[in-house]
């Protein structure tokens, strides 16, 4: 337990170079930040924002037969839910 | 008769030792803290019972624990599982530092950078709250560990468990288990720990500001932050690349609105899956054997010494900071600069609201506590990059 510990390893150096990156590298952060919402417009001018290009949801291509499959069946599942409730359905019947 | 004998021999009772049965009561008190307090319960119910896995003895020529050698790839190229346990192989995930970052991804895919990007200047506050690392640092020099270990040590500061896992599993892996504890309790002990100090530090008057509400953020400045924040900092500290490269991605998945699908299984199914397999291993790597040590005690003392001081720092450089400001900072809101997301910005707001019940600072709080997570990540990549062997 000795100060000299902290001398040997190069302790103060190392904390004030850690810090001093730690602080550099967030104030570049927040300076780019401030900076962003004046470039924006600019941004925007040069590549405007598509109308509804967000708007769906995407999939990878592996995934998209299951999810059309399961479309599918949703369709299936509201038409049967339809028949049922046209006749009345087997829960009113049975009730 | 004989093999009854030598079984009873070989059963937990016969072998348990009185630091087994510590480890387990103190598995017992994690599950108690996170059940009956609410305390991280995510967190603290996998790693209490996995300290109780971890702690009951077994023959040791059994395979059970994580400590069971085995290579995944031995010197000829090929693998080898011989001698591997179940939870050795999983506990692969911790000591090879495969885990903290696919958290961060999860992490990256639920936060929302918006209050940061509303208001820049509270990014120095995760900055300032990171010199409880640093400091941490020098205090466990002093005690006489390797500045490899010292750094592991340190970044428990950061009150970011997979932070401190990462950088101790390159580091120093012999300490793992007693730094995750340390990180992972302190972290649920946000509340108990931070309220004194934010409140000795400031005045009543200090702790009742009430600031500006942040502004609207275009949808197009968060598709852009998270590949131009990840930039500056990794192209600054390479050794945060992985970090904080799975954080951003996680986040870029959120916000470009064409990637839902990815995002939300990497902020649920995923990041559930991992906590799980983190959690429990880490709690089994507690054995009594390599836990109850002295270093562990020392670990978990610097452990509270840099979480005060990392919150000390970051209410500090709030006050600083309204020297020069003319819409001041509440300087509550410097303690969510420690990360621990999101407990030490509830933490904010529950102290603020104890003097005025309608100033609401969590949103304030959330900008520092994500800038936090970005700065621990970046303190650990200086650290991994200045110390590595």
């Amino acid at each position: 337990m000795s100060f000299q510990n902290i001398i040997d390893a190069g302790g103060i150096g190392l904390s004030i170079t850690g810090m001093t990156i730690v602080f550099v590298s967030l104030v570049l952060v927040s300076l780019f930040i401030s900076w962003l919402p004046k470039v924006l417009p600019v941004v925007n001018a040069i590549l405007p924002e598509l109308e509804g290009h967000h708007h769906g949801v995407s999939m990878p291509a592996h995934a998209a037969p299951v999810v059309a499959a399961a479309g599918g069946e949703e369709e299936i599942v509201a038409a049967i839910g339809f028949a049922l409730h046209s006749r009345g359905g087997p829960s009113q019947s049975s009730g | 008769m004989e093999i009854l004998f030598n079984f009873l021999k070989s059963t937990g009772f016969a072998q348990m030792e009185l630091g087994n049965a510590i480890m387990i009561l103190i598995g017992c008190i994690f599950i108690g803290l996170a059940i009956r307090k609410d305390y991280e319960p995510l967190l603290l119910v996998p790693i209490g019972f996995g300290i109780i896995v971890g702690n009951i003895p077994y023959v040791a020529t059994m395979s059970l624990g994580v400590y069971d050698n085995w290579l995944p790839i031995e010197e000829g190229g090929k693998g080898s599982l011989q001698g591997a346990s179940v939870l050795s192989i999983i506990y692969f995930g911790v000591k090879y530092g495969l885990f903290p970052p696919l958290i961060f991804l999860g992490i990256g895919a639920m936060t929302d950078f918006s209050t940061m990007l509303s208001n820049p200047k509270l990014v120095l506050l995760g900055a300032a709250a990171q010199i409880g690392v640093f400091l941490t640092l020098m205090g466990a020099l002093f005690l006489g560990f390797s500045p490899q270990e010292a750094a592991s040590i340190g970044i428990i500061g950061g009150a970011d468990g997979p932070t401190a896992i990462f950088l101790s599993s390159q580091l120093a892996p012999e300490l793992l288990g007693a730094i995750a504890i340390s990180a992972y309790s302190y972290m649920a002990l946000v509340p108990v720990i931070q309220p004194p100090i934010m409140k000795l530090l400031t005045t009543r008057e200090e702790r009742l500001i009430r600031m500006k509400p942040p502004r609207d953020v275009s949808k197009r400045e968060r598709m852009i932050f998270p590949v131009a924040g990840f930039l500056i900092c990794a192209l600054i500290a390479p050794g945060a690349l992985t970090l904080l490269g799975m954080l951003f991605f996680g986040n870029l998945l959120k916000e470009s609105g064409v990637t839902e699908r990815l995002a939300n299984t990497a902020r649920t199914a995923l990041i559930d899956m991992v906590t799980i397999l983190l959690g429990l291993t880490v709690g089994a790597s507690t054995q009594a054997s390599t836990f109850l040590k002295s270093e562990s005690l020392l670990i978990f003392g610097l452990g509270a010494l840099s979480f005060a001081v990392a919150t000390a720092g970051g209410v500090l450089f709030a006050k600083f900071m309204n020297l020069f400001l003319t819409d001041k900072i509440n300087p509550l809101i410097g303690a969510a600069g420690v990360s621990a997301v999101p407990d030490s910005a509830r933490v904010a707001q529950m102290v603020g609201q104890k003097e005025d019940p309608h100033n609401m600072l969590l949103m304030h709080a959330m900008a520092p506590n994500v800038a936090g997570v970005i700065g621990s990540a970046i303190a650990a990549g200086v650290l991994w990059s200045v110390l590595v062997k």
